[in-house]
């Protein structure tokens, strides 16, 4: 070997590895192109709000007007946008999981992806993150977006109908709005984190048909208890798992004045409850045999 | 120079069925090792064994690793593309060199750019829009942007019509084949294959039953189209198999002096696809 050639092969080599991989980042974009109602789903029923707002600004700006006397509508006209944005989203994201490790391998595109220098770990975790960060993020972003939309539709009708803009903003604590939206979609995601790793889980093993997998086990059991000990114990359970997030997170005994509001919410004693925990702990495990289950599959 | 796959006892059984029963491998680097055997010899099977995706008995190291407990460190180095339905059909092609510009260290966006420029591909189209034809070309594309040590193809062409199977080849060739890479190819299409293959493998029931270089392979085997004169003095020197043309006997030898062949009739070489029929058809395909 000549000293020239010796100096080639590490030039070489440098020139190859200079873009590290980021096989995480990459991957969670793939989900994106993919599945692109993640994005468009809660951003279309945004859309779909504000052109209600705008289609019915005469009814609006009344209630607004009513609620300088009465109860509070303008805040609870904000919460209740923001809660069907986060309704799509989550209806976004349990179609999402249920499709997730399933589609895969239905399009034989599994074999590609496998074929390539990723982890069954990463792909999984990429999979589970959608779910769990990216539509929470994006549900709170377009949450947001939308509230500043409505926010200057309202303020301009107002100024038009010549209406003071100062009662309307003064009974609107707009940056209170975005902190308990934010408080709710954080708090309720991470509760209803193992409903998401089940139905992943379920999208990992299942061939066809993955909702009802999904959903027959809970109903099967509910039925049958009911008919063999006619207790309830498992549809209480399940009642806690859907509803436990949101009473762990707000006192409710203010519910008697009408209104849950940011002064309501126990972030302590939600933390604390084991609820949270135990199912954090069971999101976990259903990754984990995502992740084993994965290693094994292939198309169907 | 260590071997590229190398397999010892290798095994797998779905169920009851043995799908390899103890299959035994050695591949040097360099070379284009065809895997050619029946449906349901255990062809695919071999294949998903040494790119990790199914578990097995038995010693099987590729670039010396454990493909079923190292995939992601080996798919670094190892290419492969099963058939060309694989590509999901909602990716665009520019997302697809993204992708693996994105997650691949070994991968060479601008070879891949090259490439697809000779096609007719347009860069936005989705692979649902793509032809069969065209799916295969960008599959390559990107493969053949990997520098990998290794290349496996599974059926590459099947579906493709000849004027892309030729082409697919060629470029393969032409492009990518620098005898530092090695390449295993599986393939109905016997025919298309033999030229670029430096060796070749016969699997039947799930074992190697014939294993050579193709240079050897071709000093190995004649076909020798046999007179009715000479037909009892041919029969004799054990022919592996015998068919009939236009009225004439076709006789197959293995490792027959070249003088003894000329003096029976007109000698020529067979193809790897005569001697695949002859050798999977029961008793030697002689009447």
């Amino acid at each position: 070997m000549t000293s020239a050639e010796t100096l080639a092969i590490p030039s070489v080599e440098t020139a190859k590895t200079v873009n590290a991989p980021r096989p995480f980042y990459w991957s969670i974009r793939r989900e994106l192109w993919e599945h692109r109602s993640i994005l468009f789903a809660p951003a279309t029923v945004a859309a779909a709000i504000i052109v209600v707002a705008i289609a019915r600004i005469n009814y609006f700006t009344l209630l607004i007007e009513n609620g300088y006397k009465g109860p509070n509508l303008a805040v609870l006209m904000f919460l209740v946008a923001a809660g069907l944005v986060i309704i799509t989203a989550s209806l976004t994201g349990i179609f999402y999981s249920l499709d997730a490790l399933l589609s895969e391998r239905r399009d034989r595109s599994v074999l590609f992806w496998k074929s390539l220098p990723v982890s069954d770990r990463t792909t999984v975790l990429s999979k589970a993150i959608i779910p769990m960060a990216v539509l929470p993020a994006v549900a709170f972003a377009v949450s947001v977006a939308m509230h500043i939309l409505l926010l200057l539709i309202f303020s301009v009708a107002l100024l038009i109908l010549r209406q003071p803009l100062s009662g309307f903003w003064s009974q609107l604590p707009f940056f209170q709005i975005q902190v308990f939206v934010l408080y709710v979609i954080v708090t309720c995601t991470l509760w209803y984190a193992p409903i998401y790793g089940w139905l992943l889980l379920v999208s990992s093993i299942s061939r066809r048909a993955a909702l009802v997998w999904a959903v027959v086990p809970f109903v099967a059991a509910v039925g049958l208890e009911r008919f063999a000990s006619r207790t309830e114990y498992v549809g209480r359970w399940l009642q806690h798992r859907f509803a436990g997030g949101l009473q762990a997170a707000f006192h409710y005994a203010t519910q008697q004045h009408g209104e849950v509001g940011l002064k309501d919410a126990t972030p302590v004693l939600y933390l604390a409850s084991p609820g949270l925990w135990m199912g954090l702990a069971a999101f976990a495990i259903f990754l984990f045999l995502c992740i084993r289950i994965r290693r094994f599959q292939g198309p169907i | 120079m260590t071997a590229c796959i190398e397999a010892q006892g290798l095994r797998k059984t779905y169920g009851s069925t043995a799908a390899l029963s103890g299959v035994d491998l050695h591949v040097e680097e360099g070379r284009i090792l065809g895997l050619i055997g029946p449906n349901g010899a255990g062809k695919s099977t071999t294949l998903d064994a040494i790119l990790g995706l199914i578990p097995y008995e038995g010693a099987l190291q590729v670039l010396g690793l454990n493909p079923w407990t190292q995939r992601e460190k080996l798919m670094q180095q190892v290419a492969f593309i099963a058939d060309v339905a694989v590509l999901p059909r909602w990716l665009r092609v520019n997302q697809a060199l993204d992708y693996m510009e994105g997650i691949h260290p070994r991968f060479d966006r601008a070879k891949a750019e090259a490439f697809l420029a000779k096609t007719s591909i347009p860069p936005k189209a989705r692979v649902k829009a793509l032809s069969k034809g065209m799916t295969a070309q960008l599959h390559l594309a990107l493969v053949m942007a990997i520098d990998a040590k290794l290349l496996v193809l599974d059926e590459p062409t099947l579906g493709l019509d000849i004027l892309y199977r030729r082409q697919f080849y060629d470029s393969l060739l032409n492009d990518y084949f620098d005898h530092r890479r090695t390449i295993l190819v599986t393939t109905h299409q016997v025919e298309e294959v033999q030229h670029i293959l430096t060796d070749v493998l016969f699997i039947q029931r799930g074992k190697i039953t014939f294993s050579s270089g193709m240079e050897a392979f071709e000093r190995r085997y004649a076909e020798v189209m046999v007179g009715p004169e000479n037909l009892n003095a041919a029969r004799a020197l054990k022919p592996v198999s015998e068919r009939q043309v236009f009225g004439r006997s076709v006789l197959l030898f293995d490792g027959l002096e070249p003088e003894k062949a000329a003096a029976l009739g007109e000698v020529r070489t067979p193809s790897l696809a005569d001697v695949f029929v002859a050798m999977m058809t029961p008793q030697g395909g002689i009447q």
